[in-house]
């Protein structure tokens, strides 16, 4: 398994060049220009010419991009072309709250998921059932900056039991993680679901009710346990998902993580901040696929390492 | 390695992810105790030059004046003066630092920390300090810091995008003498008459040498001003802290804390304010300041703006280098019909692009005003074929909105088809650069007090393209009566050069020009004491929120 690890491990090097290559040509394809953002609408010839030499934007962006990878190899993720502070610092400390964030969502996903999942599947055909399909179709197709802005005007202004924006309180993170985790714990719900009426049907649960178990330990252990390997599988996938959400939610509830940052770098196209908070997400999921990788010879003893 | 027991690790897992929020929330509650006050909030305010407040006689005794929260629209970017082009990091910096000099409400150039300025000659100006400034350090007020300070703007090492300021005006940092403690001497290479107000910029706030030394670096974080607040904690992307600086050299803020918090989505930064969670927030978006004002529930503030939006025409290239079809696109625009539909009736028709208050604002010119008749004649004397033409903008605010109806407009009186080019902010900036790209475009310019800094940068051909004249003007007598009047010091000689550079430029046609904008702000009922500033400085002192 050592090797195993290593091995994958290894190979994230190209993938995550890679990341970063395309994030250089899709930089050199589009269009908007760094110093000319910076200075807005006066932008001096010599000011722009000197800015642009002082970043170094006045290089091919190949010699620009073996830069970057030279400096990365040292740790050096270059400094920011509006604010002129290291990124390093930057990117690395909105990096717990994007965390935080996408943790409560994913806790929020699985425990709502699971549950309405398995309720569904033990009371299939019935009022909740159809509920709770149709709670798990309008959570999945809501997108997150219109369910976020319900639950703010809900909560924040007719209510007012929550904050509207920001991070801080335990109670600030309520209605960014319900609106980030909605998706997942639709998605979640369904293949539970499923999953679960499958092996409801299955002869060892049939056995187990004829050995005279309760109904609930029937469901929780029997049921649930071997109707769990596609839900791990979806979970696993959502923490990506997670991630890539997080953008529009930090953006909507003003959550200084890595998804604000990265909405304004691309606005003022700071490429060092863009390209470090890209990084940083690519690693992080990277390390979560392989840690599923891992989980799923856990899960099921059938797969091996290979 | 060994393997864990499925039924284990399942049991593990579980766990975890119980524990997960639990931990979060504990670290969450940890952090706030120390570093965060009862609420969260933000205001914002723009202030691009300097903000503070005039000095008092007799240091008043501070009222408790409890925390101003201010939405900002978007994130403090650096608080180290030469450093930013934005307005919010200036709202948050120029309660820190103060500069020489401040435009006042009523767009007068006053002193701040400057006592007064003599000119013995045209292009020397001898600044005398205010007695008994300190700064948040500690340190006293000192000629040293200024010419320490305008060094290090004018200092290539520095990278300040906003150095033109001085470098416009001054050789090198050798001309800024340091006479005495309390004195200051400044020799431009010539008579240059913005270079008053260029020492209100917001690049030119005074920072104390030995803050500066000491940070390195590290200055956006630790910065030291002679401000009534200081420096509490910035937070990237969280909020920005201030406090009352009990030490300040004149009347004393009366507020005890304000908190600037970044909130970018409009939605969401009226949820807070309708919430409470801020106090405060400028500009309101657009569409909602008619609603708020008819909630009653906060105190709407609306006030000119020394700013100009406009369609500018490429004067170089064909058809468009055809100044009659220009004026006849003009008199084909209804203004006045803009102004109340797509912005509710806020802000000016513009005439020229000076604000009618602006002292040297001509208004004699002949104005462009909505003549679908003329417009028709002028554009049969045009050679103009018929050719489809283009119109960019930028996708964000108001653009979509009014290009749709100028396309309206232009289409009924004179059956030109626009077509429209929405477009990203970078990108817009791009594709208007250079001049061999756009036709038509619409933009906004926010000026300052002095009406070079509107008609020079946009009109004088030395700053085609990038550099503010993207309708690639070029007029050889206005270029002589711009650099004349910017060379000319006294008001009443340079203000006929401008009226007569207005009229020729509003004949020529380079742009049309369309409304001079307003500034806004929502206040809780809570606050008390602010008024908006023309040029939205963000003037707090005064403030309290009960």
């Amino acid at each position: 398994m050592f090797r195993y690890v290593l091995a994958k491990l290894i190979l994230t090097i190209p993938l995550l060049l890679g990341v970063t290559f395309a994030l250089f040509v899709i930089g050199q394809i589009t269009p908007g220009d760094p110093v000319l953002i910076m200075l807005g609408e006066r932008a001096l010839p010599e000011e722009a010419a000197q800015l642009r030499a002082s970043l170094g934007l006045d290089q091919p962006w190949y010699v620009q991009y073996f830069q970057f990878v030279g400096n990365l190899l040292r740790g050096d993720l270059g400094i920011s072309y509006r604010s002129k502070l290291p990124v390093a610092q930057e990117v690395i400390s909105r990096l717990p709250a994007t965390v935080e964030l996408a943790s409560a969502a994913l806790v929020f996903a699985v425990i709502i998921g699971l549950s309405m999942g398995i309720i569904s599947a033990v009371k299939r055909n019935t009022i909740f059932d159809r509920l709770a399909i149709l709670l798990a179709m309008l959570g999945a197709s809501m997108p997150v900056f219109w369910s976020g802005l319900l639950l703010i005007v809900l909560f924040a202004v007719n209510l007012g039991w929550l904050p509207a924006s920001g991070r801080g309180t335990p109670a600030h993170l309520i209605m960014p993680a319900i609106a980030l985790g909605a998706g997942g714990a639709a998605l979640i719900a369904r293949i539970t679901r499923s999953s679960m009426l499958e092996s409801l049907s299955q002869d060892y649960v049939r056995t187990a009710r004829a050995k005279g178990l309760g109904e609930q330990i029937v469901i929780l252990r029997h049921a649930l346990k071997n109707a769990l390997i596609p839900v791990v599988t979806v979970v696993g996938l959502q923490i990506g998902g997670l991630l890539g959400g997080a953008v529009l939610t930090e953006t909507v509830f003003s959550w200084p993580g890595i998804g604000l940052l990265t909405v304004q770098a691309i606005g003022q196209r700071d490429f060092p901040v863009l390209r470090a908070s890209v990084l940083l997400v690519a690693t992080i999921f990277t390390l979560i696929n392989l840690g599923l990788d891992i989980l799923f010879v856990q899960l099921d003893p059938r797969i091996k390492y290979r | 390695m060994p393997r864990l027991a499925r039924r284990t690790f399942l049991t593990q897992l579980g766990a975890a992810a119980m524990l997960t929020p639990l931990l979060a929330a504990c670290q969450q509650q940890a952090a706030p105790a120390g570093t965060q006050p009862s609420e969260s909030g933000s205001q914002s305010a723009p202030a691009q030059t300097g903000a503070g407040t005039k000095p008092a006689a007799a240091p008043a005794k501070p009222a408790a004046g409890g925390e101003l929260r201010v939405a900002l629209e978007s994130d403090v970017v650096t608080l180290d003066p030469p450093m930013f082009t934005d307005v919010y990091s200036n709202y948050v910096s120029s309660q820190i630092h103060e500069t020489l000099f401040q435009v006042d409400h009523d767009m007068k150039i006053v002193p701040m920390l400057a006592e007064k300025l003599e000119q013995p000659d045209d292009k020397t100006y001898v600044i005398t300090l205010r007695k008994g400034v300190k700064f948040h350090n500690g340190e006293d007020l000192t000629a040293d810091d200024v010419k320490f300070t305008y060094a290090r703007v004018m200092d290539p090492a520095t990278k300040s995008p906003r150095a033109n300021n001085l470098t416009d005006a001054v050789e090198s940092p050798d001309k800024i003498e340091v006479v005495d403690p309390s004195t200051v001497k400044i020799t431009l290479k010539g008579p240059f008459a913005p270079f008053h107000e260029r020492m209100t910029a917001g690049a030119l706030q005074i920072l104390n040498k030995k803050a500066v030394e000491a940070a390195g670096a590290d200055y956006a974080h630790k910065p030291v001003g002679t401000g009534p607040f200081k420096y509490v904690e910035w937070k990237t992307g969280e909020y920005a802290k201030l406090e009352r600086f009990d030490g300040y050299g004149g009347e004393k803020a009366k507020l005890d804390r304000v908190t600037f918090r970044p909130i970018p989505d409009n939605n969401t930064r009226m949820a807070e304010l309708e919430s409470g969670g801020i106090d405060f927030m400028s500009p309101i978006p657009f569409e909602e300041i008619e609603g708020l004002k008819k909630a009653g529930k906060f105190d709407v503030q609306v006030t000119d703006a020394i700013n100009i939006s406009y369609m500018a025409y490429n004067t170089q290239k064909a058809p468009l280098n055809d100044a009659n079809l220009r004026r006849a696109m003009n008199y084909a625009i209804d203004k006045q019909e803009i102004v109340e539909t797509i912005y509710v009736g806020l802000g000016a028709v513009a005439i020229t692009p000076l604000n009618p208050s602006n002292w040297a604002h001509n208004p004699n010119v002949e104005p462009y005003k909505y003549d679908p008749t003329k417009a028709k004649e002028l554009l049969k004397q045009s050679a103009y074929k018929g050719e489809s033409l283009e119109l960019a903008f930028n996708q964000a605010g108001e653009g979509p909105k009014l290009a749709e109806r100028i396309q309206a407009q232009l289409k009924e009186n004179l059956a030109i088809n626009l077509t429209l080019k929405p477009m990203e902010w970078g990108a817009f900036l791009t594709y208007i650069r250079g001049g061999d790209q756009h036709q038509m475009f619409l933009l906004g310019w926010s000026g300052n007090a002095d009406p070079d800094s509107i008609l020079y940068p946009l009109f004088h051909s030395k700053n085609l393209g990038a550099a503010g004249n993207r309708a690639f003007f070029r007029n050889d007598k206005v270029d002589e009566l711009l650099l004349k009047a910017q060379t000319t010091v006294k008001q009443e000689d340079r203000k006929p050069l401008y009226l007569e550079a207005q009229d020729i430029i509003l004949k020529e046609a380079p742009w049309a020009t369309i409304r001079h904008g307003i500034h806004s702000a929502a206040l809780s009922k809570k606050v008390q004491g602010f008024k908006l500033h023309p040029l939205n400085r963000q003037l707090y002192h005064n403030v309290t929120v009960q």
